[in-house]
Protein backbone atom coordinates (compact mmCIF):
# COMPACT_ATOMS: atom_id res chain seq x y z
CA UNK A 1 0.00 0.00 0.00
CA UNK A 2 1.46 3.70 -1.11
CA UNK A 3 0.39 6.95 0.73
CA UNK A 4 -2.70 7.75 0.75
CA UNK A 5 -1.09 11.16 -0.81
CA UNK A 6 -0.15 10.02 -4.01
CA UNK A 7 -3.33 8.03 -4.84
CA UNK A 8 -5.27 11.37 -3.92
CA UNK A 9 -2.68 12.89 -6.49
CA UNK A 10 -3.40 10.41 -8.80
CA UNK A 11 -7.56 10.73 -8.69
CA UNK A 12 -7.16 14.54 -8.83
CA UNK A 13 -4.72 14.37 -11.76
CA UNK A 14 -1.99 15.94 -10.31
CA UNK A 15 0.57 13.32 -11.36
CA UNK A 16 2.46 13.18 -14.67
CA UNK A 17 5.78 11.52 -15.87
CA UNK A 18 7.54 8.72 -14.22
CA UNK A 19 5.71 9.25 -11.31
CA UNK A 20 2.27 8.90 -13.05
CA UNK A 21 3.60 5.52 -14.31
CA UNK A 22 4.69 4.64 -10.84
CA UNK A 23 1.71 4.80 -9.26
CA UNK A 24 -0.47 3.47 -11.61
CA UNK A 25 1.15 0.35 -12.06
CA UNK A 26 1.09 0.51 -8.46
CA UNK A 27 -2.64 0.46 -8.69
CA UNK A 28 -2.62 -2.63 -10.78
CA UNK A 29 -0.74 -4.62 -8.26
CA UNK A 30 -2.32 -3.24 -5.00
CA UNK A 31 -5.86 -4.33 -4.34
CA UNK A 32 -6.38 -2.60 -1.85
CA UNK A 33 -5.14 1.05 -3.19
CA UNK A 34 -7.17 0.09 -6.41
CA UNK A 35 -10.35 0.19 -3.39
CA UNK A 36 -9.26 3.53 -2.20
CA UNK A 37 -8.38 5.00 -5.88
CA UNK A 38 -12.14 3.82 -6.89
CA UNK A 39 -13.85 5.34 -3.84
CA UNK A 40 -11.98 8.71 -4.30
CA UNK A 41 -13.10 8.58 -7.82
CA UNK A 42 -16.31 7.93 -6.34
CA UNK A 43 -16.44 10.68 -3.90
CA UNK A 44 -16.14 12.71 -7.01
CA UNK A 45 -18.59 11.93 -9.56
CA UNK A 46 -20.70 12.20 -6.11
CA UNK A 47 -20.29 15.48 -5.34
CA UNK A 48 -20.62 16.43 -8.79
CA UNK A 49 -23.79 15.01 -9.10
CA UNK A 50 -25.07 16.22 -5.61
CA UNK A 51 -24.28 19.68 -6.85
CA UNK A 52 -26.21 19.74 -9.79
CA UNK A 53 -28.80 18.07 -7.58
CA UNK A 54 -28.95 21.59 -5.54
CA UNK A 55 -27.96 19.58 -2.59
CA UNK A 56 -24.90 21.25 -1.60
CA UNK A 57 -24.57 25.21 0.10
CA UNK A 58 -20.91 26.92 0.21
CA UNK A 59 -19.10 29.95 0.27
CA UNK A 60 -17.82 29.66 -3.62
CA UNK A 61 -15.26 31.12 -5.67
CA UNK A 62 -16.18 33.45 -8.87
CA UNK A 63 -14.73 30.58 -11.46
CA UNK A 64 -17.39 28.50 -9.53
CA UNK A 65 -20.39 30.58 -10.27
CA UNK A 66 -19.31 30.94 -13.92
CA UNK A 67 -19.74 27.44 -13.83
CA UNK A 68 -22.80 27.57 -12.53
CA UNK A 69 -24.02 29.87 -14.20
CA UNK A 70 -23.40 28.02 -17.09
CA UNK A 71 -25.03 24.85 -15.99
CA UNK A 72 -28.33 26.88 -15.01
CA UNK A 73 -27.96 26.00 -11.78
CA UNK A 74 -28.24 29.56 -9.97
CA UNK A 75 -31.79 30.23 -10.85
CA UNK A 76 -31.80 33.90 -8.49
CA UNK A 77 -29.12 36.13 -7.12
CA UNK A 78 -29.08 39.04 -4.53
CA UNK A 79 -26.15 41.69 -4.49
CA UNK A 80 -26.01 43.17 -1.13
CA UNK A 81 -24.34 46.22 0.07
CA UNK A 82 -24.08 46.83 3.89
CA UNK A 83 -26.36 48.39 5.88
CA UNK A 84 -29.15 48.64 2.86
CA UNK A 85 -32.10 45.67 3.68
CA UNK A 86 -32.50 43.74 0.57
CA UNK A 87 -36.07 42.37 0.25
CA UNK A 88 -35.16 38.50 -0.79
CA UNK A 89 -37.71 35.42 -1.80
CA UNK A 90 -37.11 32.10 -3.09
CA UNK A 91 -39.53 30.40 -5.63
CA UNK A 92 -40.33 26.60 -6.07
CA UNK A 93 -38.16 26.64 -9.28
CA UNK A 94 -35.18 27.89 -7.23
CA UNK A 95 -32.01 25.08 -7.43
CA UNK A 96 -29.73 28.22 -5.88
CA UNK A 97 -29.81 31.33 -4.66
CA UNK A 98 -26.82 33.58 -5.20
CA UNK A 99 -25.48 35.89 -2.71
CA UNK A 100 -22.78 38.43 -2.80
CA UNK A 101 -22.07 40.36 0.36
CA UNK A 102 -19.83 43.69 -0.65
CA UNK A 103 -17.20 45.01 1.55
CA UNK A 104 -14.11 45.97 1.40
CA UNK A 105 -11.75 43.48 2.02
CA UNK A 106 -8.51 45.38 1.31
CA UNK A 107 -5.40 44.02 3.62
CA UNK A 108 -8.06 41.01 5.01
CA UNK A 109 -6.50 37.82 5.68
CA UNK A 110 -8.98 36.04 7.86
CA UNK A 111 -12.72 36.69 7.77
CA UNK A 112 -15.55 35.06 9.82
CA UNK A 113 -18.68 35.35 8.60
CA UNK A 114 -22.19 35.45 11.44
CA UNK A 115 -25.77 35.09 10.62
CA UNK A 116 -29.14 34.80 12.15
CA UNK A 117 -32.70 35.89 11.93
CA UNK A 118 -34.04 38.93 13.83
CA UNK A 119 -34.43 38.21 17.96
CA UNK A 120 -32.67 34.91 17.15
CA UNK A 121 -29.34 34.19 18.45
CA UNK A 122 -26.01 34.15 15.97
CA UNK A 123 -24.08 31.46 14.55
CA UNK A 124 -20.88 31.59 13.61
CA UNK A 125 -18.78 30.52 10.41
CA UNK A 126 -15.00 30.68 10.99
CA UNK A 127 -12.48 31.22 8.25
CA UNK A 128 -14.57 31.50 4.86
CA UNK A 129 -13.11 31.69 2.01
CA UNK A 130 -12.91 34.70 0.12
CA UNK A 131 -11.34 36.83 -2.79
CA UNK A 132 -9.75 39.92 -1.71
CA UNK A 133 -9.48 41.57 -5.39
CA UNK A 134 -13.22 41.27 -6.02
CA UNK A 135 -14.46 42.72 -3.40
CA UNK A 136 -17.62 40.15 -3.01
CA UNK A 137 -17.98 37.54 -0.19
CA UNK A 138 -20.58 35.06 -2.49
CA UNK A 139 -22.08 31.85 -1.11
CA UNK A 140 -24.75 29.60 -2.49
CA UNK A 141 -27.80 28.53 -0.15
CA UNK A 142 -30.51 25.73 -1.24
CA UNK A 143 -33.39 26.82 -2.63
CA UNK A 144 -34.74 23.71 -0.64
CA UNK A 145 -33.68 24.83 2.77
CA UNK A 146 -34.91 28.52 2.04
CA UNK A 147 -38.41 27.37 1.02
CA UNK A 148 -38.77 26.05 4.77
CA UNK A 149 -37.92 29.72 6.22
CA UNK A 150 -41.05 31.99 7.24
CA UNK A 151 -40.96 35.40 6.35
CA UNK A 152 -38.16 37.02 9.00
CA UNK A 153 -35.45 39.56 8.36
CA UNK A 154 -32.13 37.98 7.69
CA UNK A 155 -29.07 39.37 9.53
CA UNK A 156 -25.42 39.12 8.34
CA UNK A 157 -22.61 40.25 9.27
CA UNK A 158 -18.40 40.05 8.30
CA UNK A 159 -15.70 40.07 10.85
CA UNK A 160 -11.95 40.11 9.79
CA UNK A 161 -10.21 38.41 12.32
CA UNK A 162 -7.03 39.99 13.73
CA UNK A 163 -4.46 38.74 15.71
CA UNK A 164 -6.20 37.50 18.77
CA UNK A 165 -9.65 39.63 18.16
CA UNK A 166 -12.12 40.59 15.75
CA UNK A 167 -13.08 43.66 13.46
CA UNK A 168 -16.50 44.05 12.14
CA UNK A 169 -16.31 44.85 8.78
CA UNK A 170 -19.40 45.33 7.61
CA UNK A 171 -23.50 44.37 8.44
CA UNK A 172 -26.23 43.27 6.37
CA UNK A 173 -29.83 42.81 6.24
CA UNK A 174 -31.99 40.35 4.23
CA UNK A 175 -35.87 40.86 4.40
CA UNK A 176 -36.69 37.38 3.63
CA UNK A 177 -40.85 37.20 2.34
CA UNK A 178 -41.76 33.60 2.29
CA UNK A 179 -44.91 34.59 0.42
CA UNK A 180 -43.45 36.45 -2.81
CA UNK A 181 -41.98 34.52 -5.61
CA UNK B 1 8.64 -7.72 -5.22
CA UNK B 2 5.75 -6.91 -2.86
CA UNK B 3 3.84 -10.54 -1.77
CA UNK B 4 0.68 -9.44 -4.41
CA UNK B 5 2.81 -9.24 -6.95
CA UNK B 6 4.29 -12.57 -6.21
CA UNK B 7 0.90 -13.96 -5.85
CA UNK B 8 -0.11 -12.19 -9.32
CA UNK B 9 2.85 -13.62 -10.70
CA UNK B 10 2.97 -17.40 -9.68
CA UNK B 11 -0.88 -17.42 -10.97
CA UNK B 12 0.36 -16.12 -14.93
CA UNK B 13 3.41 -18.45 -14.90
CA UNK B 14 0.83 -21.20 -14.20
CA UNK B 15 -1.47 -20.10 -16.80
CA UNK B 16 1.77 -19.65 -19.28
CA UNK B 17 2.82 -23.52 -18.20
CA UNK B 18 -0.56 -24.70 -19.70
CA UNK B 19 -4.14 -24.36 -19.60
CA UNK B 20 -5.05 -23.90 -15.75
CA UNK B 21 -8.95 -22.41 -15.68
CA UNK B 22 -8.90 -22.10 -11.85
CA UNK B 23 -5.13 -19.60 -12.16
CA UNK B 24 -7.00 -17.63 -14.56
CA UNK B 25 -10.35 -17.21 -13.01
CA UNK B 26 -8.46 -15.96 -9.70
CA UNK B 27 -6.18 -13.76 -11.51
CA UNK B 28 -9.01 -12.18 -13.29
CA UNK B 29 -10.89 -12.06 -10.22
CA UNK B 30 -7.54 -10.07 -8.54
CA UNK B 31 -7.20 -7.68 -11.25
CA UNK B 32 -10.46 -7.25 -12.24
CA UNK B 33 -11.14 -4.41 -9.47
CA UNK B 34 -7.55 -2.78 -10.28
CA UNK B 35 -8.24 -2.47 -13.96
CA UNK B 36 -11.28 -0.76 -13.38
CA UNK B 37 -9.93 1.50 -11.20
CA UNK B 38 -7.30 2.02 -13.94
CA UNK B 39 -10.08 2.61 -15.84
CA UNK B 40 -12.44 4.85 -14.11
CA UNK B 41 -9.75 7.26 -13.67
CA UNK B 42 -8.74 7.65 -17.07
CA UNK B 43 -12.18 7.03 -18.51
CA UNK B 44 -14.86 8.63 -16.16
CA UNK B 45 -17.47 6.54 -15.79
CA UNK B 46 -18.33 2.79 -14.69
CA UNK B 47 -19.69 0.97 -17.46
CA UNK B 48 -16.67 2.38 -19.69
CA UNK B 49 -14.26 1.06 -17.00
CA UNK B 50 -16.08 -2.33 -16.73
CA UNK B 51 -15.32 -2.49 -20.21
CA UNK B 52 -11.96 -1.33 -20.14
CA UNK B 53 -11.39 -4.39 -17.46
CA UNK B 54 -12.78 -7.21 -19.75
CA UNK B 55 -11.19 -6.15 -22.82
CA UNK B 56 -7.72 -6.23 -21.10
CA UNK B 57 -8.35 -9.25 -18.90
CA UNK B 58 -9.04 -11.01 -22.37
CA UNK B 59 -5.97 -9.42 -24.18
CA UNK B 60 -4.06 -10.35 -21.05
CA UNK B 61 -5.05 -14.26 -20.99
CA UNK B 62 -4.70 -14.46 -24.26
CA UNK B 63 -1.52 -13.22 -24.15
CA UNK B 64 -0.61 -15.84 -21.74
CA UNK B 65 -1.89 -18.57 -22.85
CA UNK B 66 -0.23 -17.64 -26.23
CA UNK B 67 3.71 -17.91 -24.16
CA UNK B 68 3.56 -14.12 -25.22
CA UNK B 69 4.09 -12.67 -22.07
CA UNK B 70 7.89 -12.17 -21.82
CA UNK B 71 8.26 -11.72 -18.12
CA UNK B 72 4.85 -13.55 -16.26
CA UNK B 73 6.64 -13.01 -12.81
CA UNK B 74 6.01 -9.37 -13.93
CA UNK B 75 2.19 -9.59 -14.81
CA UNK B 76 1.39 -5.89 -13.62
CA UNK B 77 3.76 -4.83 -15.82
CA UNK B 78 2.41 -6.13 -18.62
CA UNK B 79 -1.38 -5.41 -17.68
CA UNK B 80 -0.43 -1.88 -17.76
CA UNK B 81 1.03 -2.21 -21.34
CA UNK B 82 -2.35 -3.65 -22.61
CA UNK B 83 -4.44 -1.02 -20.30
CA UNK B 84 -2.95 1.75 -22.26
CA UNK B 85 -2.76 0.33 -25.58
CA UNK B 86 -6.42 -0.90 -24.89
CA UNK B 87 -7.35 3.33 -24.37
CA UNK B 88 -5.63 4.39 -27.24
CA UNK B 89 -7.38 2.03 -29.73
CA UNK B 90 -10.68 1.29 -27.82
CA UNK B 91 -12.47 1.16 -30.92
CA UNK B 92 -10.16 -1.94 -32.55
CA UNK B 93 -10.54 -4.18 -29.01
CA UNK B 94 -14.37 -3.64 -28.80
CA UNK B 95 -14.51 -5.40 -32.65
CA UNK B 96 -12.27 -8.30 -31.32
CA UNK B 97 -14.08 -8.49 -27.93
CA UNK B 98 -17.20 -10.00 -29.15
CA UNK B 99 -15.80 -12.68 -30.65
CA UNK B 100 -13.53 -13.58 -28.31
CA UNK B 101 -15.23 -13.82 -25.31
CA UNK B 102 -16.26 -17.13 -25.49
CA UNK B 103 -12.90 -18.44 -25.52
CA UNK B 104 -11.87 -16.78 -22.32
CA UNK B 105 -15.23 -17.05 -19.91
CA UNK B 106 -13.26 -15.41 -17.20
CA UNK B 107 -12.27 -12.55 -18.29
CA UNK B 108 -16.34 -12.26 -18.25
CA UNK B 109 -18.18 -9.59 -16.36
CA UNK B 110 -20.86 -10.46 -13.45
CA UNK B 111 -18.59 -12.79 -11.22
CA UNK B 112 -16.48 -10.51 -9.44
CA UNK B 113 -16.56 -7.92 -6.77
CA UNK B 114 -18.57 -4.48 -8.11
CA UNK B 115 -17.84 -1.47 -6.51
CA UNK B 116 -20.15 -0.84 -3.53
CA UNK B 117 -22.30 2.73 -4.31
CA UNK B 118 -21.28 5.71 -2.10
CA UNK B 119 -24.26 6.51 1.00
CA UNK B 120 -25.09 10.01 -0.69
CA UNK B 121 -26.55 11.18 2.56
CA UNK B 122 -23.90 10.36 4.01
CA UNK B 123 -21.80 12.17 2.04
CA UNK B 124 -24.25 15.15 2.12
CA UNK B 125 -23.56 14.90 6.24
CA UNK B 126 -19.71 14.50 5.67
CA UNK B 127 -19.43 17.72 3.33
CA UNK B 128 -21.94 19.82 5.82
CA UNK B 129 -19.03 18.52 8.47
CA UNK B 130 -15.86 19.84 6.38
CA UNK B 131 -14.78 23.20 7.64
CA UNK B 132 -15.88 26.27 5.24
CA UNK B 133 -12.80 26.92 2.87
CA UNK B 134 -12.46 22.77 2.53
CA UNK B 135 -15.68 22.51 0.93
CA UNK B 136 -15.28 25.73 -1.57
CA UNK B 137 -12.31 24.08 -2.49
CA UNK B 138 -13.84 20.46 -3.24
CA UNK B 139 -16.73 22.29 -4.92
CA UNK B 140 -14.03 23.98 -7.29
CA UNK B 141 -12.15 20.92 -7.93
CA UNK B 142 -15.13 18.98 -9.10
CA UNK B 143 -17.13 20.86 -10.50
CA UNK B 144 -15.43 23.65 -12.46
CA UNK B 145 -11.90 20.91 -13.03
CA UNK B 146 -10.33 23.46 -11.28
CA UNK B 147 -6.54 23.10 -10.99
CA UNK B 148 -5.01 23.36 -7.55
CA UNK B 149 -3.59 26.96 -9.36
CA UNK B 150 -6.98 28.24 -10.26
CA UNK B 151 -8.58 27.26 -6.99
CA UNK B 152 -5.63 29.52 -5.57
CA UNK B 153 -6.53 32.16 -7.62
CA UNK B 154 -9.33 32.75 -7.45
CA UNK B 155 -9.63 32.06 -3.27
CA UNK B 156 -6.77 34.17 -2.29
CA UNK B 157 -4.34 31.00 -1.37
CA UNK B 158 -1.32 30.15 -2.68
CA UNK B 159 -0.93 26.81 -4.97
CA UNK B 160 0.75 24.72 -2.26
CA UNK B 161 -2.21 25.62 0.63
CA UNK B 162 -5.26 25.21 -1.86
CA UNK B 163 -3.21 21.10 -2.50
CA UNK B 164 -2.64 20.85 1.50
CA UNK B 165 -6.21 21.85 1.82
CA UNK B 166 -8.14 19.68 -0.92
CA UNK B 167 -5.75 16.61 0.35
CA UNK B 168 -7.17 17.11 3.77
CA UNK B 169 -10.83 17.43 3.08
CA UNK B 170 -10.90 14.51 0.64
CA UNK B 171 -9.49 12.59 3.71
CA UNK B 172 -12.17 13.74 5.72
CA UNK B 173 -14.42 13.03 3.46
CA UNK B 174 -12.37 9.35 3.07
CA UNK B 175 -12.56 8.97 6.69
CA UNK B 176 -16.05 10.55 7.21
CA UNK B 177 -17.58 8.13 4.30
CA UNK B 178 -15.83 4.97 6.61
CA UNK B 179 -13.32 4.57 3.96
CA UNK B 180 -9.93 5.26 5.44
CA UNK B 181 -7.40 3.10 4.10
Amino acid sequence: MIELERLMALALGELSGDELDQVELHVLSCSACARTLERLLQLGSAIRALLRAGKLRSFIAPAVVARLDALGLITRRYRVAPDQPMPCSVSSDDVYVLTELEADLTGVTRLDFFFGVQGGGQMCVSDVPFDASSGLVTFIERGEALRLLPSTRIELELHAVEGEGRRLLARYVMDHDAGRQ
Amino acid sequence: MAPEEQIDGKLALRIAAGRDPEAEAELCRRFWPRVRAFGLRRLGNEQDARDLAQQVLVITLEALRAGQVQEPERIAAFVMGTCRNALLDRYKVDRRRGELLHQFSAAEAGSYELSVPLDTRRLLGCLEHLPERERAIVIGTYVDEQSGSEISGSLGMEPGSVRVARHRALKRLLECMGGSP
